[in-house]
């Protein structure tokens, strides 16, 4: 997958590259896994945890795990993948496209729920 | 075409050993002549669907009709529909995607040229796949919505419906590739000066296609994938027997289905969008509003589907819900409507055939629209679904919509792709009898739906009541094959005979009419700078000038390649290999009927058949990727 | 792309080589491309997770999620895959740097990294399926085999295109002006990385309401 361009001047575009950011060492790099993993230990620690373990305290958790998935995601795809450095069209091309399916797909699985328990 | 040489052929190559004949359309990567074979290959898929309809109206031209068994009924009602949404409109409009893209934002090919040619393979090999079951005697028979359970093995033990979901996995990885393809090719590759509120609405309404193809098709792929285990490995997806839910198959098909029906008729806004303007010659009116419409459509049109499912008792909050956004959705349509109308408004129009069709779109799709927005009010949706009524405004929304706007796109386009003009007369004689015809054939069906009479039925009493409208409705569809007819001829007559085109025939405004007819296989001599949204009106009525009278010193095309045919054949094949599976569980079920499918053991032709694709597919990339092109 | 830009002479002739070159965005096809697919892989993991959960606690008979899942193996699996998109990064920043050494070894690690959570998957599923789970047993089984394994899938996948990558820096070196090359690998990576970060959470660490042994 090559790609084919035609030999036009640069510099037409209505959106341009996000040249000259600051950009992730590999220090950084080194301190978000760190941070990652510290998170994933935090996640594992809140499905054992006491004092979540009573029903009543269910919904509390679901949240905690859900807010430092959350988290996760966003640094993998924010540092990792650049997305925070990089041009905005990517951001766009990305996110919008993630929004909708979470929430179609959540009207989805609520609405199979809900037809399952009647 | 200049006086001076071009050096446009692949580095690496001499010009002399370009490919020719049948070797070059086999290995081509020129988005024109892809282009072509996607229109070609579609029509032809249109016609055998058009036969499919005229058998089912050849049924219930009368009460009580044996010309075909119910059987089989079941069938041509699912292969014409399966046919006409993905073998036809959604192939011609690619067509049409492929060849008028690139050169009206000004670009010497897509993004990614043996991408396109992988796209086009895999819809060739994937409709002979689907369409292979007649054949061999098990043409697929569940509906084109594949309603799960009678589509599981249960009830469709035959491999039926395996032809069916094996040939649309494998049309959508066609649908994805071009997509990404086509995304990439409208947003990157524009000339210098097209920003995109500069570009034409054809390209404006391609794009917006394009991101519903991608979004999409994921869904229906992911159901297909959970439908074809549950048939051929035994799983659980879509069983009650073990707790599934068939409603989660309706769901899953209708996220995809709603958004496909914009898939079908926004390439024809398009074309319409850029067929008026031309022939009334005035820009088109309020076109930003005709943009922000069509991105509105389809950002809204993955909320609707539920409307389909008014009758599946999702309660009243989802009715409610459904219902509100579903009439939400119209309000962009209304608003594209009256833009067309009111770019007609004052101007001076030229009632060409491809006009004609134009005018004809908007009349018919008004109509369609109109019956559509009547289910989406759940009470009278439950009187009409499953009705007439429905098929009537499906084929004003699919026929009167997207096939006359894709034939209006035809008539306007064929001069800049043959260099000759389809004959006028004749194409009026087209319009006239296709318009008459269809509305013979469609109109009838809101009475027929109206009166209670269900669609998918083989046949009816004569107490029923139905005999009168069916009789004219069959009367109007075997009408349209006529105009079909005096289309091909024209085309066939017109291809050799017909009289010069020129560069621009119809005064156009747009990139594509200011190169020659057909155009260089670099397309442009220098990639021209667009001024505003009408080039060549600016440079044929004001001071702007696009620099086409340049010449590039360097046009760098890529060479032909055979690999993504390769590649497409690696990825038809381990699909494919399904089709065994499900041959080799028929035999099991009829040998020892109530076996689970579990207990059927994998045949090694079918793992022979994996391995072989798989490999054949890795060849084709591997080479694909290392094959040099600069 | 932008370490490139920033790293290159900015004579002309160097910037006519760069992939963004002549582009309406200033931004390289293949990238634009890849970002596109992602935006529909959402799509694709996002039903195939929304069928999990529409089927949550509704198998009408066991094994469930409790009587299988073996918190202490996903949790080092899951930690290997995430690990592995550091390595990932550190591949992509020793391509731009044009250090060849390093970028032979991380993308070496990053695919043996993915090697081994396959080799964790693989004994999972067969864990599973000597505790009397198969794709066919219940809802759970057809859900949970389904979507794990074309997650699985695309890191086979994944380490199929490191390794290429690895002969590739290995028989005739990586240039700095391909790092793209390396770069979308990377975002295929991280994104196979991030969908596992849902499932992890969803399916494992979040407790399924039907009763277990
Ligand atoms: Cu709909």
């Amino acid at each position: 997958m090559t790609d084919h361009r035609h030999g036009s001047e640069p510099g037409h575009g209505d959106s341009a590259g996000a040249a000259g950011h600051a950009h992730p060492t590999v220090k950084t790099y080194t301190g978000i896994a760190l941070l990652l993993f510290a998170i994933t230990a935090l996640e594992v620690w809140f499905s054992v945890a006491p004092f979540l373990q009573p029903p009543d305290r269910r919904p509390l958790m679901i949240f905690l795990l859900l807010a430092a998935a959350t988290i996760k995601f966003a640094i993998v795809v924010g540092w990792f993948m650049h997305l925070k450095f990089d041009a905005p069209v990517y951001r766009r091309l990305f996110v919008a496209p993630l929004v909708v399916t979470i929430l179609a797909e959540g009207v989805v699985v609520w609405l199979t729920q809900i037809h399952l328990r009647a | 075409m200049s006086a001076t040489p071009l050096t446009a052929h692949p580095a690496h190559a001499p010009p002399a050993a370009a490919p020719s004949g049948i070797w070059d359309w086999i290995t081509t990567v020129d988005h024109k002549k892809i282009g072509l074979m996607y229109g070609v290959t579609a029509y032809g898929f249109f016609l055998l669907g058009g036969i499919e309809a005229l058998v089912i109206r050849a049924q219930l031209v009368k009460p009580q009709s044996e010309l075909v068994s119910a059987q089989f009924f079941n069938a041509l009602f699912t292969m014409h529909a399966t046919t006409m949404v993905f073998l036809a409109v959604m192939p011609l409009s690619a067509a049409f995607f492929n060849y008028i893209v690139p050169l009206q934002i000004g670009a010497r090919d897509v993004a990614f040229p043996r991408l396109n040619a992988f796209s086009y393979w895999l819809f060739l090999l994937g409709g002979l796949l689907i369409n292979l079951s007649f054949l061999l005697g098990f043409p697929p028979d569940g509906g084109w919505f594949a309603y799960a359970s009678l589509s599981e093995r249960m009830y469709s033990h035959s491999p039926a419906m395996d032809y069916w979901v094996v040939g649309l996995l494998v049309l959508g990885t066609a649908s994805l590739a071009a997509g990404v393809n086509f995304i990439v090719t409208i947003l990157n590759m524009r000339a210098p000066g097209m920003t995109m509120m500069r570009m034409p609405v054809f390209v404006w309404m391609t794009l917006v296609v394009q991101f519903l193809v991608v979004l999409s098709f994921p869904i229906i792929t992911v159901g297909l994938i959970e439908l074809l285990l549950d048939r051929t490995v035994g799983t659980n997806f879509f069983l009650p027997l073990h707790g599934g839910d068939p409603l989660l198959w309706q769901h899953l098909f209708w996220l995809f289905g709603h958004p496909e029906v914009y898939i079908l008729i926004l390439p024809a806004m398009g074309m319409v969008s850029e067929v008026l303007p031309t022939f009334s010659r005035k820009p088109l009116f309020g076109a930003p509003f005709v943009v922000f419409s069509g991105i509105l459509i389809g950002f809204l049109g993955f909320g609707v589907w539920s409307h389909h499912m008014f009758t599946a008792g999702l309660g009243p909050v989802a009715d409610a819900a459904f219902s509100a956004t579903t009439m939400l959705i119209g309000v962009p349509t209304g608003v594209k409507i009256f833009n067309w109308i009111a770019t007609m408004w004052g101007g001076r129009l030229r009632f060409t055939t491809a006009m004609l069709f134009s005018v004809g779109f908007i009349a018919l799709f008004t109509i369609g629209g109109l019956s559509g927005i009547m289910h989406a009010s759940p009470p009278i949706d439950l009187h009409q679904q499953d009705s007439y009524f429905v098929v009537a405004h499906i084929h004003y929304v699919l026929f009167g919509g997207a096939i006359m706007g894709l034939f209006s796109g035809i008539y306007y386009w064929f001069p800049k792709v043959t260099g000759r003009l389809l004959d006028e007369g004749l194409g009026k004689v087209h319009f006239t009898l296709q318009f008459v015809a269809l509305n013979i054939a469609f109109f009838p069906m809101h009475f027929l739906g109206v009166d209670g009479m269900p669609r998918r039925v083989f046949t009816y009493d004569e107490a029923d009541g139905w005999h009168l409208w069916n009789l004219v409705s069959t009367v109007g569809a075997w009408m349209i094959p006529i105009g079909l007819l005096v289309f091909m001829y024209n085309v066939w007559w017109s291809a050799r005979r017909g009289p010069r085109a020129g560069d621009d025939p119809w005064d156009g405004a747009s990139l594509e009419w200011a190169i020659s007819s057909p155009p260089p296989v670099h397309n442009f001599d220098a990639i021209p700078n667009v001024p505003s949204d009408r080039p060549l009106w600016d440079q044929k009525y004001g001071d702007a000038t696009l620099g086409l009278d340049r010449r590039d010193p360097h046009i760098h095309l890529p060479p032909n390649s055979y690999r993504p045919l390769i590649a497409a054949a690696g990825v038809t094949t381990v699909f494919g290999a399904f089709l065994i599976r499900g041959h080799d569980i028929y035999r099991h079920l009829l040998d020892a009927p109530g076996s689970t499918i579990q207990s059927i053991p994998f045949s090694s032709l079918f793992l022979a058949t994996v391995a072989t694709g798989v490999i054949v597919l890795l060849y084709g990339l591997y080479t694909w990727f290392f094959e040099p092109v600069e | 792309m932008t370490t490139m830009t920033e790293t290159s002479p900015a004579t002309a002739a160097a910037r006519a080589m760069l992939p963004e070159h002549g582009t309406s965005l200033g931004v390289p096809n293949l990238k634009l491309a890849f970002w596109t697919f992602l935006g529909s892989e959402c799509f694709f993991f996002g039903t195939l997770v929304a069928t999990y959960l529409s089927y949550r606690g509704k198998s009408l008979t066991g094994p469930y999620p409790a009587d299988v899942f073996n918190f202490a193996v996903t949790s080092i699996s899951s930690f290997v895959l995430l690990m592995s998109s550091y390595l990932m990064v550190l591949a992509l920043a020793a391509v731009q740097r044009g250090d060849r050494g390093k970028t032979l070894a991380w993308l070496f690690g990053t695919a043996l990294f993915g090697l081994i959570f396959l080799g964790f998957q693989a004994f999972e599923f067969t864990e599973f399926y000597a505790k009397g789970l198969t794709l066919q047993k219940n809802l759970f089984g057809t859900t949970f085999f389904v979507m794990t394994g074309f997650h699985g899938a695309h890191v086979a996948v994944g380490v199929l295109w490191l390794l290429s990558l690895f002969v590739v820096a290995w028989v005739k070196g990586i240039p700095r002006e391909k790092a793209l090359n390396v770069e979308v690998a990377g975002l295929y990576w991280h994104f196979v990385d991030i969908v596992w970060i849902v499932i992890f959470t969803v399916v494992y660490l979040i407790p399924d309401p039907s009763k277990g042994a």
